[in-house]
């Protein structure tokens, strides 16, 4: 977490491993997902808010394969959803796509 | 009530901890991408040493470089190479001069590397664990790694389970890139050995 100087708005990396079961054409199926988030916030009447929510995954995956065999299990997009836009950094495992930091690096300043 | 003295000494403390638990974070984001350039500018010119599982001791920031540079980024990453390590549960203490402190963190690796060394042999998707108790210093008003030792406790295939296979991958020591000692305390499960750690219990200050 990096509060930005003025106080008012920050930034936050973080990564989530998580263990899902959840409905595929009728059937329950256990998966594994694994993804970064590079998330902003404000502070607002002295709260502190989501200005911008961002998470990118790495691997979705079944438990019986793992993210080796089957790095993506389907596609999230859900054209009912009616998001604004496509992904702009959808870039699953095995790509190598570095998500970048919000941070440099404390010492090189890089 | 505190004096004014007294509240920014504690303020320093919050914000010196709070630094450690970043660079500890972040030396994790890096290794993840396989920056160890980065990795290694985040140690003091001062370094003790840095030790994982049983590749050894290598002492000194020269050891750190041939450590992250010649050994583990002596080859660049294959295609489809994943190296994830969750490093979460800090617990940090700083020490009361304020210029040294320890951290403890448990890591959780989610990984596809070879198995049969460092850097060859087919890609085999493995879960890992381990605990760090790494040691830091300040020096010009930053935090920077002084001491760094990872605890191994699995690294099993993802198809098998730590029950079944507690290690894979194991290597030893390197030969190309020879560390200064041998492993000191490379005791993975289902060993029982417990690591150490940097704090004494709060209450009964055993």
């Amino acid at each position: 977490m990096d509060v930005d100087p003025a106080g008012k708005t920050a930034s936050g990396r973080w990564q989530t491993l998580l263990p899902e079961v959840m409905p595929y054409a009728g059937i329950l199926r256990q998966q594994w997902l694994h993804g970064y988030y590079e998330n902003k916030y404000v502070k607002e009447n002295g709260r502190w808010l989501f200005s911008r929510l961002d998470w990118n995954v790495t691997f979705y995956t079944t438990y019986e394969n793992g993210w080796l065999i089957q790095p993506l299990l389907g596609s999230l997009w859900n054209p009912e959803a009616k998001a604004d836009s496509h992904s702009i950094s959808f870039y699953p495992y095995p790509s190598g796509y570095h998500f970048p930091y919000h941070y440099k690096h404390p010492i090189t300043g890089a | 009530m505190a004096t004014l003295e007294e509240l920014q000494a504690r303020i320093t403390r919050l914000d010196d901890i709070k630094q450690i638990e970043k660079l500890q974070r972040i030396y994790g984001y890096y290794l993840d991408y396989f920056e160890y350039q980065k990795v290694v500018d985040l140690f003091s010119d001062h370094t003790e040493s840095v030790e994982m599982a049983d590749y050894g001791v290598y002492k000194g920031k020269a050891g750190v470089k041939r450590f992250f540079l010649d050994l583990l980024g002596g080859k660049p990453p294959r295609v489809g190479e994943l190296s994830i390590g969750m490093i979460m549960q800090g617990v940090v203490d700083e020490d009361p001069g304020g210029k040294t402190a320890k951290g403890r963190w448990y890591c959780m690796m989610i990984e596809a590397k070879p198995t049969l060394s460092l850097h060859e042999g087919e890609l085999r998707q493995l879960w890992g664990n381990g605990i760090y108790e790494n040691e830091y210093v300040k020096e010009k008003g930053k935090w920077l790694f002084k001491k760094v030792f990872f605890f191994l406790n699995f690294r099993t295939p993802y198809e098998d389970g730590w029950l079944k296979v507690p290690v894979i991958g194991q290597n030893g020591p390197s030969t190309d890139v020879r560390p200064d000692e041998p492993p000191t305390n490379y005791t993975p499960y289902p060993s029982g050995v417990h690591l150490q750690p940097h704090y004494k219990h709060p209450i009964t200050g055993k």
